[in-house]
């Protein structure tokens, strides 16, 4: 009994860090919603749908400190979002939570045409998830779209 | 007879010729820009190579110079510095479009929105050390009448404007208010693309403005503090070469003051080094004493002069009539002359570090920091009453004469090695914990700085608050 007693509490020790302190996952259900809609603030993009020609978008957020936030981009070819890594001189970057000033931000590569982004925001148990669209524009378009302007201004 | 003919046209074309050049300098026309060397000049002509000189001297043109010029092309962007080869490239063009806009005498009114876009979209953004005044600015480009008193500067946009438009649109921003002024420039469109085209290299992702992240505003309560829009932001870390010093003035090997280094120092301030008094201090230091003043050289490097009283101090060499330009220039010559005497193996890298906006004070102080590659380093100054001043030098000046002169001497060289800094935001984190920053508080600067830990240089940050409070992370 004691035994029992000793080996249950020592799989709860060992649990509890796990379920508190683990990074966010590498992958994401294409349905994957959080139960939490207060963790995280996005500041940009601004809006859920966004066009642009650049093909780097900085996600921005505003999060108390100690709230872990992770990055996922939409892979079509598994169905699943999945998280974006950060690499510092081939190193890869170990997730860390938002700090004193509140400020999150994060590059995100984009390729053309539609991005579906996921923002995820974890801080004790609570999840909470925020999806965004960014459509890039290819150069080719943007191209044209100059020459057009130039042309009717001439 | 043909030879004597020859000889008097020869001596009336040169009297000509000096009479000429004899009634521009009456009348104050200048016959070549400030720093030109005509011995210099020629002797580069006739021996084909470059004489000596201080090539890092603090003359006008060096101070024309901007500190940062953010070349923006829509979607991509990059950052040059003073020292770059790419920077030699682009300030001709801007220089000579900053000038037409000082001259150009019709201002509009623009809003930060304004400003902002001018920013995002194919654009020069400028950036000066410090602020001027902007009638010493102009003085400094060598205009002879600007259309734009009573404003300081240190920052300004050249935008490609209206695509209807055959002119630029340059932005002045008054940087004592934040408030825009807008005016328009004649000036050749495709050069100003070719040259966007030609360096924006990098994306904005890797450099974006605090306001395209929407930083500048508090849109959440989570956000603790607010950053300017127009302040630049590393998302990632980022590497700079690692950093060293050399101390020209005290040899720790033998343990002694380098004699040539301190004479060099004593002449400058017109101390008789065969009679002046010398007095050792307990920490090592050399005090130097003189009717009028007295000098102390403190084994670290640093040295500070005094005079006695203020009409006692070192004497520029400016007129009676000196105004706040005269003097200005003046000093700023005492700085480099005494530069080269003392450390003539080194450029002189000394950038202002105090705003010159006072522009009719006779009496002023201004300050400057050492620099590498666009980063300034911190190795702060210790007096001998123990007062820490973050400068590399400080000097005050009153009805032209120098009353108090402190500098360190060291010389700067980069390392082999890399330094790792931290991205802007991590700094920002760390700046809230030891309470530098609290909530609400809006960073008005954040840049990067080598800083001297017990003689070992560190890459840190340095940021400045809504009410110019500066703060070192360390």
């Amino acid at each position: 009994m004691k035994k029992l007693l000793v080996l249950s509490i020592c799989i709860i020790a060992l649990l509890l860090p796990t379920v508190s302190f683990a990074a966010a996952p590498e992958f994401l259900g294409a349905e994957y919603v959080g139960t939490m809609t207060d963790l995280v603030d996005i500041l940009n993009p601004d809006s859920f749908s966004t066009t642009t020609s650049n093909s780097v978008c900085v996600v921005s957020a505003a999060a108390n400190e100690g709230t872990n936030v992770a990055i996922y981009m939409f892979d079509a070819a598994t169905g699943m979002y999945r998280k974006i890594n950060t690499f510092f001189n081939g190193v890869k970057f170990e997730d860390t939570a938002v700090g004193a000033s509140g400020l999150y931000a994060r590059q995100v590569l984009l390729k053309e045409g539609l991005n579906k982004i996921l923002v995820y925001a974890q801080k004790n148990s609570g999840i909470q998830t925020v999806r965004l669209e960014v459509t890039l524009l290819s150069e080719a378009y943007v191209g044209n779209l100059k020459t057009f302007i130039s042309s009717r201004l001439n | 007879m043909k030879k004597e003919f020859i000889k008097n046209i020869v001596l009336a074309l040169l009297i000509v010729s000096s009479i000429s050049m004899t009634m521009n300098i009456w009348i104050d026309e200048k016959l070549w820009p400030d720093g030109y060397n005509f011995f210099s000049n020629i002797t580069e002509r006739l021996f084909g190579q470059k004489v000596l000189k201080n090539s890092g001297s603090l003359s006008k043109e060096k101070l024309a110079l901007p500190k940062q010029l953010v070349i923006n092309n829509a979607s991509k962007r990059s950052v040059f510095f003073e020292t770059g080869n790419e920077y030699d490239e682009i300030i001709g063009s801007v220089k000579e479009i900053f000038i037409s806009a000082l001259k150009v005498g019709e201002y509009k009114t623009a809003d930060v929105s304004e400003w902002n876009a001018a920013l995002k979209a194919k654009s020069i953004f400028v950036s000066y050390p410090v602020a001027y005044d902007s009638k010493i600015l102009g003085d400094i480009l060598g205009i002879e009448k600007i259309n734009i008193e009573n404003i300081n500067i240190r920052d300004f946009v050249i935008s490609h404007g209206d695509i209807a438009s055959s002119n630029l649109n340059v932005y002045l921003k008054n940087f004592d208010n934040n408030s825009v002024l807008k005016c328009s420039v004649k000036y050749d469109k495709n050069a100003f693309d070719s040259l966007l085209t030609k360096y924006a290299s990098k994306t904005t992702g890797d450099l974006p403005y605090s306001f395209e992240l929407n930083l500048d505003k508090t849109n959440s309560d989570k956000q603790n503090v607010t950053i300017y829009p127009d302040v630049l932001l590393s998302i990632m870390s980022t590497e700079y070469n690692s950093l060293y010093s050399i101390n020209p003035v005290y040899s720790r090997a033998n343990e002694e003051f380098e004699t040539e280094t301190v004479n060099a120092i004593l002449k400058n301030f017109d101390f008789n080094i065969n009679t002046v008094r010398k007095y050792p201090e307990q920490d090592k230091s050399l005090v130097f004493v003189e009717n009028y003043g007295s000098i102390k050289i403190h084994p670290s490097g640093y040295f500070e002069y005094r005079a006695i009283a203020p009409d006692k101090g070192i004497e520029l060499p400016v007129s009676d009539s000196a105004d706040y330009n005269e003097v200005f220039t003046a000093s700023l010559n005492f700085v480099t002359d005494l530069w080269t005497s003392v450390v003539p193996q080194s450029e002189l890298n000394l950038s202002l570090t105090s705003d010159i906006t006072e522009r009719d004070a006779k009496t002023f102080d201004f300050t400057m920091n050492y620099y590498v590659n666009g980063t300034l380093i911190r190795d702060d100054m210790q007096s001998s009453s123990g007062q820490i001043m973050p400068f590399g030098l400080s000097m005050s000046v009153s009805n032209g004469k120098i009353t108090s002169y402190k500098q360190l001497i060291r010389i700067y060289y980069e390392g082999d090695s890399k330094l790792k800094n931290i991205s802007t935001i991590e700094a920002l984190d760390k700046l809230f914990v030891s309470q530098v920053f609290t909530k609400n508080d809006a960073v008005k600067e954040i840049f990067p700085a080598y800083v001297n830990n017990e003689g070992i240089y560190n890459i840190t940050w340095i940021a400045k608050n809504q009410d110019n409070k500066t703060s070192l992370l360390r």
